[in-house]
């Protein structure tokens, strides 16, 4: 309980791996990559011990006092929605390596650096446990990304990539603020000690919206999404992936995590705007998405509407929905992880991704239609595949409370279809319209083998998520616990029923 | 049991798989033989459970064979399993039955064709998706189906996907579909919360004596609407027909269209609950079987033609479970499988002996060179027109009986109407294909299918004739079939109160029909054979009519002007929104947070003087605030 772990060798791991590639002299970059995958490697293979944590309960390292005059300490902990989460990161990790033979070859060495150092900050994001060491991880996995796109990224990277870290860190120092405060009133930053705490309304109103500014931008959730499609847009291919299958879901997971339990009065008063806001998200970024011209722009948008489903399973405080949502993070990094590393895939031949340059591609690539097909389908939810499990969930546990926004978010699954099966259309259907499209070669193994793990695991998830559901209900159940009780005081106080539900301890009615 | 039941399932399945992965160094027609051979032993498997079903006391009849758990969450506990029930059984045994025999006749029809390999992996990923459709054990399952049989229709609609036109079809299909699959979405979600299960069994049960809001039925009836091409979500199939003739034939015909009413038949007793849902299915049913049977009468292109006619026909089946006879829909269901699978196959049969030609203006005199497969479409377009013995007359005529014993006389004359039209269009495509003289195009030269397709062709054409009278004449009260299907209908029945015709009504209502329909056939062959000017003069009587007719009544022209235009139009407006709205306002932000910076940086002269101003007007200001 109290001694450094698997946890702490998960982050050390590229952590340390990374400054060392970073000051070891004399390495060829060739080395360099084979050395950074076999590390990823055996930090996925690690992180596959998590499995093992029991459902419903965690694994805690620490605490270790860091600065303890504040409280703040080395605090970790990984329950089964974060050993998900991290499993996923440590999984798209080695394929984003994997992805850089094809578009990475210059500065090799430092983009195998920032990777690392990419993936240990998300790590750590996952199972921080104080809030000072959470924000420290937050920020940490900023900036490698901010470099990857500023320096590896397309012709308007510089600007992407400061657009990117200025609405993150906007948002971020709110929360910041947020932490100050909560240190300043309680005298402690571990997320355990500050459950306890009981916090006046103003107090929670004031500190949910500053942890969900931060985490609203993240996600991102419309309107605070302008960043996304130009982040998208400009990051290498491995940048896209990262951006879109992990650290979106660092906003999620913050939701989730600090913000629906540690203030669930002023997150349940909130449930209204986030519902609304997720739908708008849902529909809109669909709409946008539809309107794309450009393959990467295309998924970006419709990362915000998937997202816009991850949130609205969060603030519909049931256990089936937020169990969906929590399932959905993690099928969205597959999917659009995929998707993105298809696009990629094509950019790499043609030096281009608008969807009118395609076309006819099945014929002349068959195995890459294939792929690009199943990613798509897993997108848009096709039952069987992982994506339906997700919004199924999300929306059958909507619908008890919210059946409009159900409906409404429905809609978005419809929309899904027009954008996605457009593009496939567009890109491999019909006449060919590029004549240099005859000369793509099909998919290598290389890249065959980096798709593989992720197809697998779209037909895994969609036909035996049981295990992994098994793993996130009972923290769901924990995260919600809060929150649900502050609704049922809501639903009595609303109605004339004389109120049997008893209050939180320490709390004010 | 379980293994047999698995069996049915797992043998297109494991199909499906291995010709999609390894099937790319088999020889010829190989891939093909092994499909059906697949087929074959679903419909075997299916076949068996239906005797074994038989065998059983009629309650016990259902068989529930869960595999594991597959989500299971909160108060949310689905299994994937099978339910085999009479009606499951039969649905599966047509679907299996008639899918062998079209998987027999593709085998010669797709030969040579590049996409070999890949047709028949689809055909088998669509036989098992459609089992999983009919045989899953739960809402979700058959929704699982549902949009798997959806997949596979867009992909071989789209089959020949370099042809544009194709894969817009495949496109429009799915996504027509999937206005029909949110309704189904969004029925399963409030049954849920509103009797806290899934399962068909236990559904059935919780529903029963349960008053059910009519607008949960509608979520559900919107999914059958869009799966069984119903008005107003009808377009996409006529534009399905871009896919290969057996697709069209076992997929946008015998099976995948019929989902539809397979649901409203599941769901039976939740719709009879349901106080006026019923009657909105039967009007529905009865428009679109209406509508359908006025568009076919002036089309030209034979597979839409047919196409059209399915969508009547399915009208007719939405119309019986409208009524409360859902047995009647499970018979004409079955029948319809039977003579339309033959047309289809004998269209395809047709086109390609005139090597792609499917205008009927360019057809004519075909019995000539085309004997067999002349005979076979005889039976078929006979039992479409419902002239006795033919199969579609008793199951049609028991719709219309049933409609006119519930004191529907409305939406019994519409169907009859309706049988009258059918017959006409039916005789009108006939002529027009067989009869008469040669319109052919230069350098075709018609030749007679091969003999696979003629095997496929002549067991459908006997089905087509005996179908009905072995599984049921309701005026002899012989009705093996619907007291097969007894323990699953007819409960709901039993909550409707179904009236009885007596023996000598039934007996004046099929003469009545028989007449109408011999009487609208022989007009029909009277006015195409001879010369073609009566032709014109019915276009000429009244032009806007036909006008409107030809152009199906521009539905499509309306859901592009009313739906597709607008969204696409919203969709560009949301992008200006965001890159000048929304995105534009950050950057603006970012831009005056620049400009402030700039106007303080005046302030910043670096001459003394100014900065003692400076603090002589902010101590002045702050006096004047502080004491003022």
């Amino acid at each position: 309980m109290n001694e450094l772990g698997m946890l702490t060798a998960l982050i050390a791991l590229p952590l340390v791996g990374g400054i060392l590639l970073a000051l070891l002299p004399g390495l060829r970059p060739e080395p360099a990559r084979i050395l950074t995958f076999a590390l990823m490697l055996v930090t996925f293979l690690l992180s596959l011990a998590l499995l093992a944590i029991p459902a419903g309960s965690s694994w805690n390292e620490g605490p270790f006092p860091w600065v303890p005059r504040f409280g703040i300490s080395y605090l970790l902990g990984a329950d089964g929605i974060a050993a998900l989460l991290i499993l996923l990161t440590t999984l798209l990790a080695p394929l984003v390596l994997l992805a850089s033979y094809g578009h990475v070859h210059d500065r090799i060495r430092q983009h195998c650096v920032l990777l690392l150092l990419m993936e240990a900050g998300v790590i750590g994001v996952f199972c921080a446990l104080d809030l000072v060491l959470f924000y420290v991880f937050f920020e940490m996995s900023l900036i490698p990304l901010y470099f990857l796109v500023g320096i590896y990224g397309g012709a308007r990277r510089v600007y992407a990539a400061f657009k990117f870290v200025i609405f993150t860190m906007a948002g971020s120092l709110l929360m910041l603020l947020g932490i100050l405060y909560l240190i300043h009133k309680t005298g402690s930053a571990a997320y355990p000690d500050l459950l306890r705490v009981s916090l006046s309304a103003t107090e929670q109103f004031y500190l949910f919206w500053a942890f969900a500014a931060a985490f609203a931008v993240k996600v991102p959730l419309v309107p605070f999404h302008t960043w996304l499609p130009d982040a998208h847009v400009e990051a290498p291919t491995g940048g896209s992936v990262i951006l879109a299958g992990v650290t979106l879901k660092m906003g999620t997971y913050g939701l989730l995590r600090f913000a629906l339990p540690l203030f669930p009065a002023a997150a349940v008063d909130a449930v209204p705007w986030f519902l609304a806001l997720s739908v708008i998200g849902i529909l809109y970024g669909a709409l946008l998405a539809w309107a794309q011209r450009d393959m990467k722009k295309l998924i970006a948008y419709s990362s915000i509407s998937h997202m816009g489903f991850v949130v609205l399973g969060l603030f519909a405080l049931t256990g089936t929905a937020t169990s969906g949502a929590v399932l959905q993070m993690v099928n969205h990094g597959i999917a659009t992880g995929a998707l993105f590393l298809l696009v990629g895939m094509l950019y790499e031949r043609a030096h281009r991704r608008g969807l009118d340059d395609f076309g006819g591609l099945a014929q002349t690539m068959p195995v890459f239609s294939v792929f690009l097909v199943l990613a798509t389908l897993s997108s848009i939810g096709l039952p069987g595949l992982n994506g339906f499990v997700g919004e199924f969930l999300i929306l059958l546990g909507t619908f008890r409370d919210h059946p409009v926004a159900a409906a409404l978010a429905s809609l978005g699954v419809l929309l899904g279809a027009i954008y996605m099966l457009g593009l496939l259309k567009a890109v491999l259907f019909g006449p060919v319209r590029n004549h240099r499209s005859a000369a793509y070669s099909d998919l290598t193994i290389r890249e065959v083998s980096m798709l593989c793990p992720l197809v697998i695991l779209m037909f895994w998830i969609g036909l035996f998520p049981g295990p992994l559901l098994r793993r996130i209900e009972p923290c769901v159940n924990q995260m919600l616990e809060a929150p649900q009780l502050e609704l049922s005081r809501h639903r009595e106080e609303a109605s004339p029923v004389p109120r049997t539900a008893t209050l939180r301890d320490g709390s004010q009615p | 049991m379980t293994f047999l039941a698995a069996l049915i399932l797992l043998s297109p399945l494991a199909m499906a798989i291995a010709l999609g992965l390894f099937g790319r160094r088999l020889p010829g027609r190989t891939p093909g033989f092994l499909a059906f051979a697949s087929a074959g032993v679903s419909f075997l498997c299916a076949a068996t459970f239906c005797l074994r079903l038989l065998a059983l006391p009629a309650s016990e009849r259902a068989l529930s064979l869960p595999l594991y758990s597959w989500i299971s969450v909160g108060s949310l506990d689905l299994n994937l399993g099978i339910l085999v029930d009479p009606l499951s059984a039969t649905w599966a045994t047509v679907v299996t039955g008639v899918g062998s025999l079209i998987f027999l006749y593709s085998i010669s029809y797709m030969q040579g064709d590049s996409g070999y390999r890949r047709y028949f992996t689809y055909l088998c990923l669509f036989l098992f998706s459609m089992l999983i459709l009919v045989l899953g054990e739960n809402l979700v399952l058959t929704f699982l189906g549902w949009e798997g049989v959806g997949l596979c229709s867009y992909l071989l609609i789209g089959f020949e996907y370099d042809k544009e036109q194709a894969a817009a079809a495949g496109r429009k299909a799915f996504l027509v579909n999937r206005i029909g699959d949110v309704g189904f979405l969004l029925g399963m979600f409030w049954a849920f919360w509103s009797f806290g299960t899934l399962s068909h069994e236990t559904l059935a049960s919780s529903v029963a004596g349960q008053a059910v809001s009519p607008w949960l039925a509608l979520c559900f009836f919107l999914g059958a609407v869009g799966k069984s091409a119903q008005a107003p979500l009808f377009v996409w199939l006529p534009d399905a027909m871009a896919g290969p003739t057996p697709v069209s034939a076992l997929i946008h015909a015998a099976t995948m269209v019929t989902a539809g009413v397979y649901l409203l038949c599941r769901l039976s007793l939740l719709f009879a609950h349901a106080g006026w849902a019923l009657m909105v299915v039967a009007i529905v049913g009865a428009f679109t079987a209406l509508l359908a049977a006025v568009i076919a009468l002036r089309q030209y292109d034979l597979k839409r033609v047919l196409a059209y006619s399915t969508i009547s026909q399915l009208g007719y089946m939405f119309l019986a479970c409208g009524v409360g006879a859902f047995s009647a829909a499970a018979f004409h269901v079955t029948t319809h499988a039977f003579f339309k699978a033959l047309l289809f196959l004998g269209a395809g049969a047709v086109i390609h002996g005139l090597s792609g030609e499917q205008d009927l203006r360019k057809m004519g005199g075909l019995k000539k060179s085309m004997p067999r497969t002349y005979r076979s479409m005889w039976f078929g377009a006979l039992a479409l027109a419902g002239i006795p013995p033919f199969a579609g007359f008793f199951s049609k005529d028991e719709i219309l009986g049933s409609a006119f014993a519930g004191g529907h006389y409305v939406l019994w004359s519409v169907g009859l109407v309706t049988a009258a039209l059918t017959a006409f269009y039916t005789a009108r495509m006939m002529t027009l294909c067989f009869h008469g003289s040669s319109r052919l195009a230069e350098g075709v030269h018609p030749h007679e299918a091969p003999p696979l397709m003629g095997v496929a062709l002549s067991l459908l054409k006997w089905l087509s004739l005996f179908g009905g009278l072995a599984l049921g004449v309701e005026a002899l009260h012989f009705r093996p079939l619907h007291e097969f299907l007894r323990p699953v209908l007819d409960p709901a029945a039993e909550v409707l109160a179904i009236e009885h015709l007596s023996v000598s009504t039934m007996v004046v209502l099929l003469a009545l029909a028989a007449a109408l329909a011999l009487a609208m056939w022989t007009l029909a062959k009277h006015w195409y054979l001879g010369d073609r000017q009566v032709l014109r003069r019915w276009e000429l009587a009244a032009p806007a009519v036909a006008r409107w007719i030809a152009h199906r009544f521009y539905v499509d022209e309306a859901y592009h002007a009313a739906i597709v235009r607008p969204l696409g139009a919203l969709s560009r407006l949301c992008r200006n929104l965001d890159t000048h709205g929304v995105d534009g306002l950050f950057r603006g932000c970012a831009r005056s947070a620049a400009g402030m910076g700039s106007v303080v940086r005046l302030l910043q002269t670096g001459v003394v003087h100014a900065y003692a101003l400076w603090f002589l007007v902010g101590v002045v200001v702050f006096l004047w605030i502080t004491v003022g």
